[in-house]
């Protein structure tokens, strides 16, 4: 019973309060369901290794190991990790600027990639009701339940599905299950938007991936959102009080995507920061710039700075959270760095 | 059931011991039968019911126990023979009339009670022993061994009945209740009686009627004189009998099947002339005469019966009071250890007891067949107590077990007696926290629901079947409404009284005789208590899951009442005659025991109708069993189970 990986996921990331609330474990598991601002578990699954603990950006990560295997390069000490380039961008659609109070980078990526045939659909986020989602009714049951009028995950295959999705914060967004209920044998390339946890588990699926659902290696591109922890609260929304577990995140800008976008701050409202750090994602930046699909600028140097302070304070703020909690100053939990990394993070 | 209204004395059918009684019943010229089913006891309306329009007397399913037996007893006031048949936890159910009606008398009819006792509670929450209502009750006990006797005694106790002016309870246990045998038929009378309540002036009772439970004092007197009247009838009773040598080295005191086992115990271990056996037939008031003259005969006294110590403690008291000089005599009984003090006897156990006693040492078996038998059960699949394929209470438990886990609070379900009870296992889904007697899940709720004194958050769910919503749980209803208890009656409505063979209630328009009768609306009757009701088909999961998770968020105090309306699988079996869906396991898209699904439609679900090819490694319908309901396509995590119309 104890070996169980959902007992051992509970006990060591659920009761511990360091549950991002990513949807990661629930994703692809009948017997956990993200539920109202928590993980359920609805029934007692036996087995001792899961795709729960395993893809969970709580439990334990060698971080170099899996920087290894996105970046083929070690985990990066830099304040804001791999990154191949800094920019400026904006959408030149109105029809996505319109819906979207910064620069729609995002849609516009996104929408141009299926325009191009990189990918044939996108997990995004919109609105309940907008579109079914995929999967069964079992995994929908409680996804429809949740009934909060909170986000949730969808799969556009076209730009009008897309521009549904456009504007719509990430607060609740499962936008992981989403990729487990795709069938196995679906040759479909896929494109990901998620917030820095859930690309970390997309992202910990890609180094180790999963049996028994579609292939990871379909997934062509994968965003991340800088997180600014607004997903958390606003009063009258689902859920009560800001998520605490996210005072033991590292990740401000999405370290282990493609591409991370970010707002343009107030300096540049209706534009986006954009931070560029594979090849992958500079591809298709650049098709997207060429095409005109967006605009783009350099990213200034003081604005610069203020994005490397902010992913720098965030790490700095976890590590120092973490060796609280663990009461071990070489202890970080999940956080699996090199101990000079932990030194620096914690001086 | 075929004979049970043959009019030919003196010619033989083979009948069960429900059956036989019924017969005797028909015989002593029944005219009034009333019963709320449930197991061993229930088939005994079913036959009566089944020739009841026919020989022109009334039968009826009554909503519970009490209303049975106090409609029998309105009958007999009025002069008309009547009967009326329970398992044990009915017993405990008519108490308190029986307690009153002990003062008053049932009249001229005659009352005749049978109670069904359950030894090892193979259909029952408890294994209680009726027999100790009788010594409470004052009233006179037969307990049948056979057949035969199930009948010849049913007919019996109308007399008893009306010679003691009281109710006289017939015990059957459920191995009697449910095994054939041989039955040699008596006459069935021809005429019937005018039914007339009395006026009756008598010393006991200065009131225009007999059937007014008072002054105590006096009908307490009374009662006691009258049930004496039943001594020297017993006494006489050709239902006692002995066996065996004049003088015994052991006299066995036994009665009901027991007295079977002992008969078979005796010949193997062929102590035939060392063992006698004194079957008491009737159990109370004792024939202490013809004890008195047994005990006399031997220094050894061993106690087979079944479930309590009831004659062994009635015999030792009554030896207590053998004058001075008595020779002393042993016994043995539960109360030594040598018969088990609790569960059902076999020949087996009672070989043990009597191998203890006289220091034989026969074994029935050697020791290479407990070998023999521990490898062949091997050999035969593990089976789990589980709920039918395609049973509605599957899909109610799966949406509570899902509600109150997404709710997060704890929240307590308390189960009720019915196929439902299984909800405390995993059939159920291990929903059930408390399951007692029939209205008692709502009973309990009412205490948990009112404790946000001491700051109890946990929602409440209390459950019931519709048959159990008619018999007991009506006041509990009430009572939630009117002390705004803070709980969820969930009414879980197959339309039938499935456990114990679908008799119909007062909910589904059907008589015990099979005509039609007038529907009482269980939801109309709720909402006029001032409950809000909600009604939900369980195989639709979403809303039904949906429905509770409202329901429990709410901030409105009360008893709220939600439907889980859909019939019984095996009614509608019957009814429809073919399957909704063809059933397949697509096994390209089946995960089986991988991450992402663990079995769960077999291990967790466990529906009988789905099952393990463990060559393949994937989930598969079988075909034998299944019923085609569709559900599980909705369980299946990966849509692998395919369902299309049939």
């Amino acid at each position: 019973m104890e070996d169980y990986a959902s007992v051992k996921l509970r006990g060591e990331v659920i009761d511990q309060g360091l549950c991002s609330l990513c949807g990661g474990c629930a994703a692809g598991c009948p017997y956990l369901a993200q539920y109202k601002g928590g993980i359920v578990q609805l029934d007692r699954c036996a087995l001792s290794e899961g795709n729960c603990y395993q893809y969970c950006p709580r439990t334990y990560t060698d971080m170099d190991a899996l920087s290894r295997k996105i970046f083929g390069q070690p985990f990066s000490e830099e304040d804001m990790g791999v990154v191949k380039d800094t920019l400026l961008a904006r959408a030149t659609d109105t029809a996505i600027t319109q819906k979207v109070d910064d620069g729609g980078v995002v849609t516009a990526l996104l929408s141009f990639a299926l325009a191009e045939g990189v990918i044939d659909a996108a997990i995004a986020t919109g609105m309940p009701g907008d579109k079914d989602e995929g999967g069964s009714l079992a995994r929908n049951i409680v996804t429809a339940l949740s009934g909060d009028g909170s986000p949730v995950g969808l799969l556009a295959r076209n730009k009008k599905e897309l521009l549904q999705c456009a504007g719509v914060d990430y607060l609740t967004a499962r936008v992981l299950p989403v990729l487990n209920s795709i069938p196995k044998e679906s040759n479909e390339r896929l494109g990901i938007v998620g917030l820095p946890c859930q690309v970390a588990s997309v992202a910990k699926r890609k180094a180790s991936p999963p049996d028994n659902r579609v292939s990871i290696d379909n997934v062509e591109l994968v965003i991340s959102l800088f997180c600014a922890n607004k997903r958390w609260l606003e009063p009258g929304e689902s859920r009560q009080g800001a998520n605490k577990a996210c005072s033991y995140c590292w990740d401000w800008t999405g370290e282990l995507a493609d591409v991370s976008i970010g707002s343009g701050r107030a300096k540049f409202k209706e534009w986006n920061t954009v931070i560029v750090r594979t090849e992958a994602g500079a591809d298709i930046i650049q098709r997207a710039r060429q095409r005109g699909a967006i605009e783009v600028k350099p990213l200034p140097e003081e604005s610069l700075a203020i994005e490397k302070k902010a992913s720098l304070d965030k790490k700095k703020r976890a590590v120092n959270n973490i060796v609280a909690k663990s009461g071990d100053g070489k202890n970080l939990l999940y956080f699996g760095i090199p101990e000079t990394l932990v030194a620096k993070l914690s001086s | 059931m075929a004979g049970i209204d043959v009019d030919a004395p003196g010619s033989v059918e083979l009948l069960m011991g429900n059956e036989a009684i019924a017969r005797g019943a028909l015989e002593a010229g029944v005219g009034f039968a009333a019963q709320y089913p449930g197991t061993p006891a229930s088939e005994v309306l079913s036959v009566l019911a089944s020739v009841s329009k026919k020989m022109n007397f009334h039968t009826e399913w009554s909503a519970n126990e009490i209303v049975a037996a106090e409609a029998a007893a309105g009958a007999s006031f009025a002069g008309i023979p009547a009967f009326s048949a329970m398992k044990q936890n009915g017993i405990n159910v008519i108490s308190d009339f029986l307690v009153n009606l002990g003062m008053t008398g049932v009249g001229t009819g005659g009352l005749v009670l049978v109670v069904g006792d359950d030894p090892s509670a193979i259909s029952s929450s408890n294994e209680e022993d009726s027999r100790w209502i009788c010594k409470w009750m004052q009233v006179p006990l037969l307990d049948a061994s056979t057949a035969q006797e199930a009948k010849d005694m049913t007919k019996w106790a109308f007399e008893v009945s009306r010679e003691v002016d009281n109710a006289c309870l017939v015990r059957e246990t459920t191995r009697l209740a449910h095994t054939r045998g041989r039955v040699v038929l008596g006459e069935l009378p021809k005429e019937q009686k005018k039914a007339f309540f009395p006026d009756v002036w008598n010393m006991y009772n200065p009131t225009k009627s007999k059937f007014t439970a008072g002054p105590f004092g006096i009908l307490h007197h009374n009662l006691q004189q009258r049930l004496k009247k039943a001594v020297p009838l017993f006494e006489a009773s050709p239902f006692n009998s002995y066996v065996g040598p004049e003088k015994p080295e052991l006299l066995i005191i036994t009665s009901g099947v027991c007295y079977l086992y002992c008969t078979e115990a005796v010949e193997l271990l062929k102590a035939g002339d060392r063992v006698g056996i004194l079957k008491l037939g009737t159990g109370w008031p004792l024939p202490e005469k013809l004890i008195q003259q047994y005990l006399g005969r031997t220094d050894k006294v061993l106690f087979v019966e079944e479930i309590d110590a009831f004659t062994e403690g009635n015999v030792m008291e009554f030896a207590a009071s053998l004058p001075a000089g008595t020779p002393h005599i042993d016994f043995y009984g539960k109360r030594t250890g040598h018969i088990a003090a609790w569960g059902a006897l076999s020949t087996d156990l009672v070989i043990d007891a009597m191998n203890q006693i006289l220091g034989t040492t026969y074994r029935a078996r050697d020791a290479e067949y407990a070998k023999g038998l521990a490898e062949a059960a091997k050999m035969v699949p593990p089976r789990s107590i589980n709920l039918c394929p395609g049973c509605p209470h599957r899909a109610s438990y799966w949406a509570i077990k899902d509600a109150l886990t997404l709710d997060g609070r704890h929240g307590v379900a308390t189960g009720d007696i019915g196929c439902y009870s299984l909800g405390f296992i995993g059939a159920g889904f291990f929903q059930e926290r408390a399951m007692h007697c029939m209205g008692a899940g709502i009973g309990v709720a009412n205490g948990l629901g009112n404790l946000k004194e001491f700051g109890f958050d946990q929602p409440v769910l209390a459950i019931a079947g519709d048959s159990t919503f008619f018999h007991a749980c009506i006041p509990a209803l009430v009572n939630g409404v009117y002390n705004r208890a803070n709980f969820i009656f969930v009414i879980l409505d197959n339309s039938a009284t499935a456990m114990t063979g679908f008799q119909p209630h007062p909910g589904v328009g059907v008589a015990a005789t099979g005509e039609e009768a007038p529907v009482v609306d269980m939801e109309a009757l709720c909402r006029s208590l001032g409950a809000k009701v909600e009604v939900c088909d369980p195989f639709d999961l979403k809303n039904t899951t949906e429905t509770l998770l409202r329901l429990m968020a709410e901030e409105e105090e009360g008893a709220r009442v939600v439907i889980m309306r859909r019939v019984c699988e095996l009614v509608r079996g019957r009814r429809e005659k073919s399957a909704p869906y063809t059933m397949r396991v697509d096994p390209n898209t089946c995960v089986g025991d991988g991450c992402g699904c663990n079995r769960l439609c077999i291990r967790v679900f466990g529906c009988p109708g789905l099952m393990w090819d463990n060559e393949t490694g994937k989930a598969k319908i079988d075909e034998a069993i299944c019923t085609g309901c569709g559900l599980c396509t909705d369980i299946c995590p990966q849509g692998a189970i395919i369902k299309e119309a049939a």
